[in-house]
């Protein structure tokens, strides 16, 4: 390196003669990144238990269209089961990536050079998992194009009035927002690391690089549509869960029909989506050894904001216990006596447990620093979330107004398989783009790294001492 | 490729300072490729074409919330069935898909301006320049076309004057 102040070359390039020293070594950050392609055996070992349940699940739905929904549990009156719960908790996962990484782009950040990556893609994994399951769901999948507003031989249009039309738009708005939000994030890295690369892998980047050069007027273009899309993103991410909400809200089912619920989703979305998050960077951080970019203090920030959403969920409980109670509504109110106390009162303590009480630990700081525990803590409320989701879905239509029709339902093992298959197909997906593309943000790091090393506004500079 | 001076600084305040050295000379044209968006990319650039990027935007927007009201409109009007009991025109229903669809266009158009303005302004810096820029360095480039051996001196001398060459 050069000494303090002086250039590291001048050099005077002409016609056709290009620089012979260029490009420089590797830096650390670009070591890392490059050393976290050449995986261990945890990485290999991660992906094929994914891919195999993504093949269970497979082989388990093929058996559904080839036999029929009838090997499933789902009946009248529960004619939505695991498969729209498994829906709702996708949606819930995708939910926090982005919106967790635009608002840490606009407070400036230092955890988002880390975590925002990984964030956005699994908001996008997410979603392509999630969406999958409304067409599980619909028995007949090849009939899904009656959702697309098309002109076709039936004479008939969607019913734009149906929420369920509005969750095709929400979703495939959200799902393109955040695709691009995650690729306009990567497009200086890929620039940057085409150089550090060879084979498939440096064509791929130089391709989807569109030439970026870090020019100062690229960089002006950049920072001015970063924000228009962060702010994009923020509003989008909250109008998708509340759109998914209704879904639920707008029928009159009781149980479902509560003005609560967006706000519900929402912060139930964040929520899992946090717990989500840990896992996955957990994972990275070890499998990729990535320690010096993924660090404890992070996941103590994750573990705050965990606690934070795990108040506010207990929060929501408590309101609509409360709401049911005090409207006095007698089959308001009963299904939710029928919810602490009838045949699913285990599961719902259980997500009491999960989601309202586990969470706490993570006000000690010692538990916020133990990185088993923060993974520990996130995977139980994980499960949690996933049948929180069932307890409403599956509890409101079994114990409905109707008397002589209510009826339990209880998920099939090829149910539960389709569904463990999601999982599956999310770690697989996950699993590859970390494996393919820049996990952690380069030009973030470094802008962070050489800022925060030589401030140039004296007023940034930090404090001696 | 034309003829230039490329400097290669480790710090963004030493390549803001070269900068305003350069320019002090009465060179016009400089340019400066960093590999992240350092304060001295705004310090040193007056916002051009891209100061639009918002109405480009906002007119996406407008695409979108347009197209999203007629699509509704037009196929509840063409098709008029009650179902829900909602009006065949309900409007409050129809604002949903609108907002999406508003988001979806600005977002879409917001990225498709970026890209071709980006495309445009990275125009006139050279390849070899493009590719001296690395996670650790940020490159100054000075064109000096037609210049004589003097006024090329004093440019070297005006970025540092590091003849040759570092790693």
């Amino acid at each position: 390196m050069s000494g303090a102040g002086q250039p590291l070359a001048v050099l005077v390039a002409k016609s056709g003669r290009t620089p012979t020293n260029l490009p420089a070594p590797p830096t650390a950050i670009e070591r890392d990144m490059l050393a976290s392609w050449k995986s261990g055996w945890l990485y290999w070992a991660g992906l094929i238990v994914a891919i195999a349940l993504t093949v269970l699940g497979g082989w388990s739905y093929s058996v559904m269209l080839r036999v029929g929904v009838g090997i499933t549990g789902l009946n009248s009156p529960v004619m939505w089961g695991s498969f729209i719960t498994t829906f709702v908790f996708f949606i819930g996962v995708s939910h926090s990536g982005t919106l967790v990484s635009a608002i840490l782009y606009f407070a400036r950040s230092p955890l988002r050079a880390s975590i925002g990556r990984s964030a956005e893609a699994m908001t996008v994994i997410a979603i392509m998992t999630g969406g999958l399951y409304p067409i599980i769901h619909l028995g007949h999948p090849w009939l899904f194009f009656w959702f697309l507003p098309m002109p076709n031989q039936r004479h008939l249009w969607l019913n734009f009035r149906s929420p369920l039309a509005w969750d095709v738009f929400a979703i495939t708005s959200y799902v393109t927002i955040s695709a691009l939000f995650l690729y306009m994030g990567m497009l200086p890295d890929l620039a940057l690391l085409a150089r550090r690369v060879a084979g498939w892998r440096r064509v791929l980047y130089r391709v989807l690089s569109l030439g970026f050069a870090g020019t100062e007027r690229e960089w002006s273009v950049y920072e001015r549509a970063y924000p228009i899309f962060a702010g994009i993103a923020i509003p989008l991410a909250v109008s998708v869960h509340s759109v998914v909400s209704w879904d639920f809200a707008m029928g009159i089912t009781p149980g479902w029909h509560s003005t609560i619920f967006a706000p519900y989703f929402v912060a139930g979305a964040i929520f899992s989506g946090i717990a989500m998050a840990i896992i996955l960077l957990a994972g990275m951080r070890k499998g990729f050894k990535l320690q010096a970019h993924i660090r404890k203090e992070h996941f103590s920030m994750l573990g705050r904001l965990l606690v934070a959403m795990s108040l506010v969920m207990t929060m929501v409980y408590a309101t609509e216990f409360f709401m049911a109670f005090y409207r006095g509504g007698a089959t308001e109110r009963d299904i939710f006596v029928w919810r602490i106390s009838g045949p699913y009162a285990p599961i719902f303590w259980g997500v009491v447990l999960c989601n309202s009480i586990i969470p706490l630990l993570c006000f000690s700081p010692r538990v916020r620093h133990n990185l088993a525990a923060m993974v520990t803590i996130a995977v139980i409320v994980t499960v949690g979330m996933w049948f929180e989701r069932f307890i409403f879905v599956v509890t409101s239509l079994a114990h409905s107004f109707n008397p002589a029709a209510w009826r339990g339902y209880r998920p099939t093992w090829m149910e539960l398989f389709i569904c463990l298959g999601g999982f599956g197909w999310f770690s697989t997906l996950f699993l590859l783009f970390v494996k393919i593309f820049p996990s952690v943000s380069v030009a973030e790091t470094v802008q962070g790294q050489m800022e925060v090393a030589a401030p140039d506004d004296p007023e940034e500079a930090p404090h001696a001492g | 490729m034309r003829d230039e001076v490329i400097a290669l600084f480790a710090d963004p305040g030493r390549a803001e300072q070269a900068i305003h050295d350069v320019q002090a000379l009465g060179v016009d044209g400089v340019r400066l490729a960093s590999p992240a968006p350092f304060r001295v990319v705004h310090r040193i650039h007056r916002l051009g074409p891209e100061r639009l990027l918002g109405w480009f935007a906002l007119g996406g927007a407008v695409v979108g919330f347009t197209a999203g009201l007629a699509l509704q409109v037009v196929t509840s009007l063409a098709h008029p069935m009650i179902t829900g009991g909602k009006a065949v025109l309900a409007w409050p229903a129809f604002a949903i898909i609108c907002f999406e669809l508003t988001m979806l266009g600005a977002g879409a158009t917001n990225f498709a301006a970026m890209a071709v303005l980006a495309a445009l302004a990275r125009r006139g810096v050279s390849r070899e320049a493009k590719q001296a820029v690395a996670s650790d360095r940020l490159v100054v480039v000075v064109p000096i076309h037609g210049r004589s051996v003097e006024a090329v001196h004093a440019i070297k001398q005006a970025l540092g004057n590091a003849e040759e060459m570092v790693p």
